[in-house]
């Protein structure tokens, strides 16, 4: 009796029964960060998560955006408005 | 859970909007919160030509298709930063950059680094010290250099970014944790074009969730890269969305009201224009004549000059 849910190139396993909400709480994944698709459909957090369910995980948070200003100002290189 | 709209199934839920919405309604609201901020924010109209800066990513690509299905004239701009990271991350977002363009027969503009200034952005970083952990710093300063200099020279309007609310957030934070004052005093949906040649810049998802941006790719069926640069790894700004992201968790709303509440307080004169320490005229680099805050010769110039 399990619930396999994999993030990038992280497995984790899970009882069934429970919401998608409890169980990304029980692994220690934040619900903002990932969107959760069962066989290709989203699903929202309220789902109840069976035996056998394989759920993908999507991270959907990137990085790097506005490092290159905070950085720019750290090494003073940022003289320009851009 | 049912869609607020038509009681079909859902499968994106907004908590901070107290809303859930099925695949073909939430591909309908999306674009239109979008049109409703250009709007709100007076970014630009259907009378403007606007360049789009896109980098193969969720966000870039779905502002791109966001604003040519909402009939906005709009072309891409690609720059190529040849970093490899051993994923082929720059030949794999253009691949994804130049298909999307493709298929939709929109104009895409594409900036090689390598192929322009001869060397790509971390060897570029590694010569001029500049980057002695991490290339960003100057990766910013090309990419802003570069699309700067192709909205001017391809006469746009106004150039777009695909910065979404959890990326103004988590700048709003680290900004205010450094009260980094000349950044606070800029941030803004949109910043007006100042002589010499500075173009006019818009960020049109500014109010809409990280997640919802990447429901809508995966909805609309984009093909974006997956992969990030790996020189995002470990970054403050994927720290700061966490920090934020947290307190999202707790309380719906949270990250949205920090950014919209900043907004407000600004618009109430939270912050004079002189905190700004760039808020003097800026002057034309000698060299390649984009605009630069003190006289002589632009940042760019000089980085790239020292790798000649
Ligand atoms: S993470 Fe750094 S090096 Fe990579 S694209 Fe962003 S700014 Fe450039
Ligand atoms: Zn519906
Ligand atoms: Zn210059």
């Amino acid at each position: 009796m399990s619930v396999k849910l994999t993030l990038r190139d992280k497995e984790f396993i899970v009882k069934p029964g429970m919401t998608l909400r409890d169980s990304l709480s029980k692994i220690d994944v934040l619900p903002e960060a990932v969107l959760a698709t069962r066989q290709g459909e989203m699903i929202t957090e309220d789902e109840i998560l069976q035996d056998g369910d394989e759920i993908k995980l999507i991270a959907v948070i990137s990085g790097g955006y506005e490092d290159d200003k905070t950085e720019a100002v750290l090494l003073g290189i940022n003289g320009d408005e851009m | 859970m049912k869609c607020n709209q038509c009681g079909g199934k859902a499968v994106v839920q907004m908590r901070q909007h107290k809303l859930a919405l099925c695949a073909k309604d939430f591909l309908q609201w999306l674009p239109d919160q979008v049109e409703r901020f250009i709007k709100k924010y007076k970014m630009f109209t259907h009378s403007d030509r606007v360049l789009a800066a896109v980098s193969g990513g969720k966000d870039s690509l779905s502002l791109w298709d966001i604003l040519w299905r909402l009939g906005y004239s709009v072309d891409g701009l690609y720059i190529g930063l040849g970093i490899d990271g051993g994923i082929g991350y720059s030949d794999e977002s253009r691949r994804l950059t130049e298909k999307f363009a493709n298929e939709r027969g929109l104009r895409l503009v594409v900036v090689s680094v390598p192929d322009v200034y001869g060397e790509a952005i971390p060897d570029m970083a590694h010569r001029t010290r500049r980057g002695k952990t991490k290339p960003c710093a100057v990766c910013g300063l090309t990419k802003r250099h570069i699309m700067n200099r192709i909205a001017c020279e391809g006469g746009y309007d106004v150039l777009v970014t695909g910065h979404n609310l959890d990326d103004e957030a988590a700048a709003l934070f680290g900004n205010t944790l450094n009260w980094a004052t000349g950044h606070l005093v800029r941030q803004w949906p949109v910043l007006e074009a100042r002589p010499p040649a500075l173009a006019r810049k818009a960020k049109p998802l500014c109010r809409i969730y990280e997640r919802e941006m990447a429901a809508y790719a995966m909805l609309r069926g984009i093909e974006y890269i997956y992969d990030e640069c790996p020189y995002a790894e470990g970054s403050k700004s994927i720290y700061y969305k966490e920090l934020l992201n947290r307190m999202e968790a707790d309380r719906p709303g949270a990250k949205l009201s920090f950014y919209v509440s900043f907004l407000q307080a600004k618009e109430n004169g939270l912050f004079a224009p002189h905190a700004d320490p760039n808020a003097e005229s800026l002057h034309a680099c000698t060299t390649c004549g984009q605009p630069t805050s003190a006289p002589g010769e632009c940042a760019f110039c000089r980085m790239t000059l020292k790798v000649k």
